[in-house]
């Protein structure tokens, strides 16, 4: 695979987590900033490494997410668990995508559909009505607010951009005639080039002329320009509108690279009707005004382009007039004109004032739309009923409030349109028509400042105020604020010039910057290295181990063989000092192979609080020690069996709480994940405070299930009892459920456990809560073990399992049935003979005594007859490979100092396929 | 060159790349006066097309190519 893109693999998986972890926090405490940030920074990164690759709708899906966090860190946005959850989702997909990624190098099929679906989930986020800030007084009330216009990449019918109005008349004319006859899509364009961008060798300038089926464009600075001598001739400081025709896809094919910056918006036709010009004399057009309310009453389209004709050929052009009626004609065109489009476009001829009928892109109710062509004359304010004017200053304060909000340069524009179409909407329910709206809204756009805006705003409020009341906020406090927006905005200008991309960011949280800009932040000291390369490093460290174990046998040659004992002194000094070096080298190799067991537990938190919810239980999870440090491997191998307990503890541990009130325990149960080292053994702890297990059932369900006999059932202790929950095919859940109750889970985690070279077992008191405990040994890298001899072969048995080793006269050994066993220290051992467990040749010679290997297996105590005990040595052991994988009772093989391989036993797996 | 500098008169033909637009720039400064003729610009790069707006030289000539002519020539009617 490319490496890049395995570095972006892993590197995003990390931010993930990161992410995940941050949302989990978040929703407890849901304003902390530094947390923001972090989640900010990590979906950034992982949207900004994306676009090296050719994956378009993983980077659109991220960045969706990011916008909407960014507004989250501005304080637009307001981060409900609803939320969460769905950005929890994205996240989970686009985890998915990255294993997909990994396995076969693409998104993997429907990627396209599911994106789409995600990304207009998450920019629905950002259109829904501001959360922050407004004072939970004065809420916008509902019949008069509208969806705001909201970034549209799935091609819903939205607020068409303001900027569309710069397109000539005769082009829009034009195009909007062509819709007629093919089947086009109309997308508008609104193309910021990163500021950086021509250091990657873009040319935006190219891309927008190369634009398939470009109808027209325009280009903007984004910022006034400087000082012609301060220029940066190579920073971009573009912003390009386009309008283009074509395919949908051919045209979003032809921004793939530059995706991020651009924003695609889909048009329907009419939403091209914008007439422009300048308002004349608008009396020639009484009679054609009246008599056309009418005919679109009545549907008369034939009368009424009859009527428009003749009006057109006396209409000079350049006046808005006659763009109206050039309109009206395209419109009147088709079989089924718009009529609600039509009565607009009237309605501008009376006023000259154009706005869109509402319901073209909303579905309002009939009582809302306003009533434009009832009445030619406005209707001032102070004529509407108190309660209504009420609602509609408080919506005209929550405008007022949004546009006073600090915000980023590229949310600026969008924010202005939509307030813009808020207000324009407020002012047309209360059938009022102020002039100096559109040449606020226009000047606003321009100037990017939300400020004659305010302005405006501010007007309409005062002039609400029926008995010459001051406005909500009076005038004596207007100035104040009016001072603080326009602050803001030059500081939003600087910043926004400076730099591009980041610094509009930066701009919403100066305050952080200026704390931090003092230290230098700390950098990150950590090398990401493959795993693989520290594997073969291990490998190098075993087999310097196993050359330098050689060296006493040379020694012992020297001495023996060649009879120079000054030599064997010598080379036994250098054996020390290179021993010692080496289990230097080999502590520190084991040390880069330590991660902590965070790695693991990050996990969980998510895990419990999906599935308390499932529940509906309340739980708390506590995690303790994560940073105690194992190997890697071992580390791994928790996982799946800490995710078994937890789940076994959420489900069968832990009570509703309903149950545990009335068992006088507090509602909420906690579950503590504990990690702790201890001497070579890393120690996890599962501990709840839930129902307990109850021995007695546990025996009863052991019996009943066969899982021991009747005589066991007497003998069993408590504690011994309890840990027959591990053994195979044992459950004592009532009812299986979705989590857990399988049967197979405790099973399961046993034998992982055991596989990773540790041990697990159980306590646990009735009602008073369970504790699970897994001990692993730190690292799985050197094991220590026992040479044995059988039958001529040596073998080797890991130290931990033995307890000890004796000699026993062969007379002592008894027969029990057909079993042998030896009485030791008043209990009866088991015996079994190493060379029929492994089928070997049998060694008759008796020396009148048998060596035994009294090992724990299986918390019993057995021994096993060998031929001749041998010294303990640290190997490495390595796992069988090839044919031999087969071969269970062998745990593993290892290489010698004198270059035999030598087999370490799983005496485990051997006893049990006796 | 496509960029070729005469005393008071800058000719822009044919594609200009970005390698242009500090040239442009700097003879720009020191010509606070000086014309564009743009005639037969063929394609400025969008660093070429950015210097030019930011300041607005008089243009002696705009472009022969309709296309071109349509979408830059409102840059100089409009307040940029």
């Amino acid at each position: 695979m490319d490496p890049m893109l395995e570095a972006f693999i892993s590197e995003s998986r990390d931010n993930l987590e990161t992410a995940g972890r941050c949302f989990l926090e978040l929703e407890k405490c849901s304003g902390d900033e530094g947390l923001l940030n972090d989640l900010f920074r990590s979906v950034h990164t992982i949207k900004g490494s994306s676009g090296l690759f050719d994956i378009p709708v993983f980077t659109k899906v991220v960045h969706a997410a990011e916008d909407v966090l960014d507004s989250v860190r501005s304080g637009e946005l307001l981060m409900t668990p609803e939320h969460i959850d769905m950005f929890l989702d994205t996240m989970d997909q686009v985890s998915v995508w990255l294993d997909d990624l990994e396995s076969t190098g693409s998104l993997g099929d429907g990627a396209e559909a599911r994106s789409q679906v995600l990304v207009q989930d998450l920019r629905a986020l950002l259109s829904a009505p501001p959360t922050v800030g407004s004072d939970p007084n004065v809420t916008e009330p509902e019949d008069l607010s509208q969806p705001q216009d909201a970034p549209d990449t799935g091609g819903r019918l939205c607020t068409p951009p303001g900027w569309l109005a710069a397109m000539p008349d005769k082009l829009r004319l034009a195009l909007y005639a062509r819709t007629g006859g093919e089947s086009l899509d109309i997308l508008a364009i609104e193309y910021t080039p990163d500021s950086q961008c021509f250091f990657s060798g873009e040319d935006p300038l190219h891309i927008v002329r190369t634009l398939p089926g470009m109808v027209w464009f325009h280009i903007q600075a984004r910022d006034s320009w400087l000082e012609p001598v301060e220029m940066d001739p190579y920073q971009c400081n573009l912003v390009f509108h386009a309008v283009a025709a074509g395919t949908d896809n051919e045209i979003r094919h032809h921004l793939r690279y530059v995706n991020e910056w651009v924003h695609v918006m889909l048009l329907a036709p009419d939403q091209l009707v914008v007439p422009e010009g300048e308002f004349g004399d608008s009396e020639p057009f009484e009679t054609f005004i009246e008599e056309s309310t009418q005919l679109i009453e009545e549907g008369g389209w034939r009368r009424l382009r009859q009527r428009i004709h003749p009006l057109l050929e006396v209409s000079e052009p350049g006046f808005l007039q006659t763009s109206v009626l050039h309109w009206m004609e395209t419109l009147l065109k088709e079989d089924e004109p718009n009529q609600a489009l039509l009565e607009s476009l009237l309605e501008t001829l009376r006023s000259g004032v154009f706005q869109w009928p509402e319901e073209m892109f909303d579905p309002v109710t009939q009582d809302n739309t306003p009533s434009l062509v009832e009445d030619g004359t406005s209707v001032s304010m102070h004529e509407l009923d108190e309660p209504r004017l009420a609602a509609v200053r408080q919506a005209l304060v929550v405008q007022r409030h949004i546009l006073s909000m600090p915000c980023s340069y590229e949310l600026l524009a969008g924010r202005i349109a939509s307030v813009a179409k808020v207000v324009k909407n407020l002012l047309a329910a209360s059938e009022s028509h102020p002039a100096g709206l559109d040449a606020a809204i226009e000047t606003a756009l321009d100037e990017k400042s939300p400020e004659p805006l305010v302005a405006f705003v501010d007007d309409l409020l005062s002039a609400m105020k029926p008995d010459g009341k001051k406005p909500a906020s009076g005038p004596e406090d207007k100035p104040m604020q009016r001072e603080e927006v326009r602050h803001q905005d030059v500081s939003g200008q600087q910043v926004g010039g400076s730099d591009g991309e980041i610094c509009p960011r930066m701009g919403a949280m100066p305050k952080q910057m200026s704390t931090s800009a003092g230290e230098p932040p700390a950098r990150s000291k950590t090398l990401r290295v493959d795993q693989q390369r520290i594997d073969a490093l291990m490998d190098l460290v075993g087999e310097l181990v196993v050359a330098k174990n050689a060296m006493p046998f040379l020694a012992r040659r020297a001495e023996n063989d060649f009879g120079i004992r000054l030599l064997a002194k010598e080379i036994k000094a250098q054996y020390a000092v290179i021993n010692r070096l080496a289990e230097e080298l080999q502590g520190a190799v084991m040390q880069i192979r330590m991660i902590p067991v965070s790695s693991v537990f990050q996990r969980f938190p998510r895990l419990v609080r999906d599935l308390s919810r499932k529940l509906g239980k309340q739980i708390r999870l506590v995690l303790e020690g994560e940073e105690t440090e194992a190997d890697k491997n071992v580390v791994e191998n928790l996982a799946d069996p800490l995710i078994h307990l937890v789940r076994n503890s959420l489900d069968h541990g832990l009570e509703t709480a309903q149950e545990r009130e009335s068992a006088g325990k507090p509602a909420e149960g906690t579950i503590i994940l504990r990690a702790i080292s201890h001497d070579d053994q890393v120690i996890i702890e599962v501990v709840d405070n839930g129902r307990g297990i109850d021995p007695e059932v546990i025996k009863r369900k052991a019996y009943g299930k066969g899982v021991i006999d009747e005589q066991r059932l007497d003998t069993i202790t408590d504690h011994e009892a309890l840990q027959l929950i591990f053994a195979a095919g044992f459950s004592t859940a009532e009812e299986v459920s979705d989590l857990s109750g399988r049967g197979v889970g405790m099973d399961v985690v046993r034998s992982v456990v055991m596989q990773a070279g540790g041990r697990v077992s159980v306590e646990s008191k009735k009602g008073e809560g369970t504790t699970i405990r897994l001990s692993l040994p730190l690292s799985m890298a050197v094991t220590r073990v026992m040479m044995v001899e059988v039958a001529g072969q040596c073998y080797g048995v890991a130290m931990e399992n033995i307890v000890e080793t004796v000699r026993v006269p062969t007379t002592d050994i008894q027969r029990i049935k057909h079993n042998e066993a030896v009485v030791l220290r008043d209990k009866i051992i088991p015996l079994f003979y190493l060379s029929k467990l492994l089928n070997l040749k049998v060694n008759t010679a008796s020396s009148g005594e048998v060596a035994i290997l009294l090992m724990k297996v299986a918390g019993q105590e057995v021994g096993l007859v060998i031929d001749e005990f041998h010294e303990g040595l640290d190997i490495i052991q390595k796992p069988l490979e090839g044919v031999l994988v087969h071969y269970p009772w062998y745990a593993g093989a290892a290489l010698l100092g004198d270059g035999r391989v030598l087999l370490v036993l799983n005496i485990r797996e051997l006893l049990s396929c006796r | 060159m496509p960029i070729s500098y005469k005393k008071t008169v800058a000719v822009l033909e044919g594609h200009c790349e970005i390698e242009e637009a500090e040239t442009l720039l700097a003879w720009l400064l020191e010509h606070p006066k000086g014309r564009l003729n743009l005639k037969r610009l063929g394609h400025p790069h969008t660093a070429v097309l950015q210097i030019m707006m930011a300041l607005r030289p008089e243009v002696s000539a705009f472009p022969e190519n309709e296309e071109i002519a349509a979408w830059l020539q409102p840059l100089w009617n409009e307040g940029m």
